[in-house]
């Protein structure tokens, strides 16, 4: 009842911050829904329940944490119940990943070559298609500690904050959901781990 | 510091998360150790690739979701008491203890055997076993109301919770042009005891 109060009179100033703050972040909001969920329709989806869900809390949003902190908890929240509801829990063994990796890795290191690297150039749909599956791959935690870390640049701690995990645990998600990209994508694209000297 | 121990750590020394002298140790190994050090570079090749991905236009538009939440209830659902009475588990939940307590109480019950159904007068009802055939055979002058027995799938109230000529039962009437008729689902009290006794 109190809540219904508080949610109805949401002032002016509130109601106008809120909006501005959509209009600010929908778009990296959107972003990092389409790369957690893997397609369109799911990523609006996820992100409109969550602009919903941060409308319906946002007396709790705390002014002092960036909005986007808080807003990834509830954006990744979301994402992993919603996953786990759908019991499309899709888990990629590390045995396995292990046991497919070459030994020879090595040996590119000791070849100069001056041609350009690969990265140089923008990357080619195929070879962005190739990530963006590899990424639906790894295991919703991984992913997330993944997606926030490498592709919208968060600190351990802030990954942590978000995900309300130790920075123990963040580190091993990374690590690990790296080294399962990493194996997934040279699989499929081993011309993209060919040119290793990149210091 | 064994290869190990460095590779445990090769992304948080990519992402710089590590204190200083563990930054400087696994620097140094990685300045040595080939194996340690490829592995290093994959890494970092998978997060330049991960970097390096565009960012996604989304189709919609802002718009779309302040709209929505606009006509959005504003009531959050917050668990009342405890307890998400919106959630579709706890309904599961309740069913299921609903179901299990009915079945408790329905079989916390007298044997059948020896729980008469009715209160009826036995001059005018009377109940059978299933091998006895359904024909007032014996006699026909008592069994005016026939009611057949038939083992219930529970047990039953001795005493029932309504009035006893409510419970669902199926009778029969015997009329001597028409044989045995089906009077009802829910059968009534059987009629005048009262009358015949006065008859006698």
């Amino acid at each position: 009842m109190t809540h219904t109060a508080v949610a109805y009179s949401m002032d002016d100033r509130s109601q106008r911050e809120f909006d501005e703050l959509v209009y600010r972040y929908y778009q990296q909001a959107y972003n990092i829904a389409y790369r957690l969920t893997g397609n369109a329709a799911d990523a609006e989806d996820l992100v409109q329940e969550a602009f919903l869900r941060a409308y319906r809390f946002f007396d709790r949003y705390d002014r002092s944490m960036p909005f986007m902190n808080w807003f990834n908890r509830i954006l990744t929240n979301l994402y992993i119940d919603e996953y786990r509801r759908r019991g499309r829990l899709r888990t990629v063994s590390i045995d396995e990943v292990y046991s497919n990796e070459d030994g020879d890795e090595g040996t590119t290191m000791d070849i100069p070559d001056s041609a350009p690297d690969p990265l140089e150039r923008a990357l080619s749909n195929e070879y962005r298609e190739a990530i963006h599956e590899a990424l639906q791959y790894l295991s919703p935690e991984f992913r997330v500690a993944v997606v926030l870390a490498d592709m919208e640049g968060y600190s351990y701690e802030e990954i942590a904050e978000i995900t309300k995990t130790s920075i123990g645990t963040v580190r091993s998600r990374i690590h690990r959901g790296r080294k399962q990209l990493r194996d997934h994508i040279r699989r499929r694209h081993p011309n993209l781990f060919e040119r290793g000297d990149l210091k | 510091m064994n290869c190990r121990y460095v590779q445990s750590r090769l992304s948080a020394y990519l992402d710089f998360e590590l204190s200083g002298a563990e930054q400087q140790q696994i620097r140094s190994h990685l300045e040595v150790c080939m194996e340690c050090s490829s592995e290093f570079e994959s890494l970092r090749r998978t997060k330049q690739l991960l970097k390096q991905m565009p960012v996604v236009k989304p189709r919609s538009c802002p718009e779309q979701v302040l709209l929505r939440v606009r006509h959005s209830s504003p009531v959050a659902s917050r668990p009342l008491f405890g307890v998400r009475w919106h959630a579709p588990r706890f309904w599961q939940y309740a069913g299921g203890l609903a179901l299990v307590s009915a079945l408790i109480f329905w079989g916390r019950f007298e044997d059948p055997e020896t729980t008469p159904l009715t209160t009826a007068s036995p001059i005018l009802t009377y109940t059978t076993t299933p091998s006895t055939p359904l024909l007032p055979a014996v006699a026909p002058e008592l069994s005016t109301v026939y009611r057949p027995y038939s083992p219930p799938l529970f047990r039953r109230a001795p005493y029932p919770m309504y009035e006893p000529g409510l419970m669902p039962s199926v009778s029969y009437s015997v009329d001597p042009m028409l044989g045995y008729q089906p009077v009802s689902a829910w059968n009534t009290i059987p009629p005048q005891p009262k009358l015949i006794e006065t008859q006698r």
